[in-house]
């Protein structure tokens, strides 16, 4: 069970939440003045306290191309670190949603991921990893300027809390670019496509820029206060429409929900717009059917890399994928009806 | 400075990626960047440098600009200089936005110091500290306790204590 199988706090609009904390060991330069001698000894540091509590250990290095990009889908690692030519790890607690990522731009990057809105419970979990971590190893510290990190942008806590948010009404209606503006000044950003929105499934995501002076607390207490306001916008937007607006929204809503149900094929770039579409629609109590949970997992396992490490045997083609995106689909949303 | 891409629109988003040790910095205008981004070319666009270290990369100034329009520093731009502890150069820094090791930071602070108040607002912590810090902090606290006690103990003439204490003082600064 991954934290995409979890149903999530505020699902209809949350989709997950994700905690990034950074960590450098003292006396070792940053990974990007490090060879490959200098990073093995920090990978062999890291890696023992990690392995003793319950992580596993992978090395992208010995994954095929498919499987290291299934971890970036799964938001464990960033495309980057898959590619990274030090040495490098990933340790992996896939019960507790927590990954561990060694020799990225930073020594240590511990996140995690949960399905919703779920700040605060992702923080504990990635401070308890910090707490194993801090009391093993000496880690890169300055009174003033906080944890050092190799990016001056996340000196000070070194967390960065995000959000990632469906918006359709909002993103539909222009605005949320007017609100991505007012949060310029409170250290907070909001980022996602203006320029297709649609084709993005109206995902935006919300975190904080600033780093430095702010406690976790009070960052984490901001960031929730602003995602909470555009919970509930985005709720009211979709409450307040009626009329023929309502009835064509419901068009489309329906629509959608018939080629994720009868499609033969489908491509990726049409699936996070359908997705987007049915969270809205089982918020506005028009696809019963849906669970908004598997709506999260698709975005997972309807991807690529997933979506071929999951089948035997593997599409090769994208016509192939296609097809088996397009049954996955139907099993996550439909199957039971289907049996 | 033109976006690489359009070369119509100013430049304000500052990227760069590490891919297998191949690096690639961008200079894009907002609605490029955000283009790039969706069609999957830009990873990490949190940690890219929106404007922030532009003032860094206007290598022909000759002065160190604080960001967001602010006037000149005074500071003096020394690009050719190293961070003693891991050689990288302040032009390395301005170039790819990541410092070299905790030691830049002192060996660069006062350049630092206008980007950092540009990026975060403000140049001091609050929050998490480490045990490692925190342990120091403690022994300092005990020293200076200790060097108390030690100035009483002479006074009084208590020279036994006071060599106790003064071993004790001893090994709180060993340990440090």
């Amino acid at each position: 069970m991954s934290w995409y199988h979890i149903p999530g706090n505020q699902q209809d609009v949350a989709v997950f939440t994700r905690i990034t904390i950074a960590r450098n060991l003292s006396g070792h330069p940053f990974p990007s003045r490090l060879d490959a001698a200098g990073a093995r000894a920090v990978l062999e540091a890291v890696g023992g306290v990690f392995e003793r509590n319950g992580f596993t250990r992978t090395d992208p290095g010995t994954l095929s191309r498919t499987a290291a990009e299934a971890l970036a889908e799964k938001r464990y690692v960033s495309p980057r670190f898959i590619a990274e030519s030090l040495p490098h790890a990933l340790f992996l607690n896939e019960p507790c949603n927590l990954a561990v990522t060694v020799c990225e731009d930073d020594h240590i990057r511990i996140r995690c991921i949960l399905s919703g809105l779920a700040l605060k419970d992702a923080y504990e979990g990635a401070g308890r990893v910090e707490t194993l971590l801090d009391s093993a190893l000496e880690l890169a510290f300055d009174e003033k300027l906080g944890y050092l990190t190799a990016n001056p942008t996340e000196l000070g806590t070194a967390l960065r809390g995000s959000v990632t948010v469906c918006l359709p009404m909002l993103g539909g209606a222009g605005r949320v670019e007017a609100l991505s503006r007012s949060l310029e000044q409170t250290g907070l950003c909001l980022r996602g496509s203006t320029v297709d929105p649609v084709a993005a499934g109206w995902l935006y995501r919300i975190y904080n820029r600033t780093t430095l002076g702010q406690t976790e607390e009070e960052v984490l207490n901001a960031l929730e206060g602003t995602v909470q306001h555009l919970i509930e916008a985005e709720r009211q937007a979709r409450e307040g429409i009626s009329g023929t607006e309502r009835e064509k929204l419901t068009d489309r809503i329906l629509r959608a929900e018939g080629i994720l149900r009868h499609a033969h094929m489908i491509p990726i770039s049409e699936l996070p717009s359908l997705l987007g579409l049915m969270r809205l629609g089982a918020a506005m109590g028009l696809t019963p059917a849906v669970k908004v949970e598997a709506l999260t997992a698709l975005l997972v396992e309807a991807m690529p890399a997933t979506l071929t490490l999951g089948a035997e045997p593997p599409p090769v083609t994208d016509a192939q994928r296609e097809l088996l995106r397009a049954k996955v689909v139907r099993d996550r949303l439909f199957g039971a009806e289907y049996g | 400075m033109q976006c690489e891409r359009c070369n119509k629109k100013k430049a304000t988003v500052f990227y760069r990626e590490n891919i297998g040790g191949k690096i690639r910095a961008l200079r894009l205008c907002g609605e490029c960047a955000e283009l790039l981004e969706r069609a999957g070319e830009l990873e990490d666009m949190s940690t890219a440098l929106s404007g922030v270290f532009s003032p860094l990369l206007r290598e022909d100034e000759g002065v160190c600009f604080p960001p967001f329009g602010v006037a000149p520093s005074p500071v003096p731009r020394n690009a050719a200089r190293k961070c003693p502890a891991c050689g990288a150069l302040l032009s390395e820094i301005a170039a790819t936005g990541r410092v070299g090791c905790a030691a830049c930071y002192t060996a660069f602070e006062a350049e630092l110091r206008d980007l950092l108040i540009g990026i975060h607002g403000r140049v001091f912590h609050r929050g998490r500290v480490s045990a490692g810090y925190r342990a120091r902090k403690e022994r300092l606290e005990r020293m200076e306790d200790l060097r108390q006690q030690l100035r009483i103990a002479v006074e009084a003439e208590e020279y036994e204590r006071a060599a106790g204490l003064r071993d004790e003082i001893r090994g709180l600064e060993a340990a440090l």
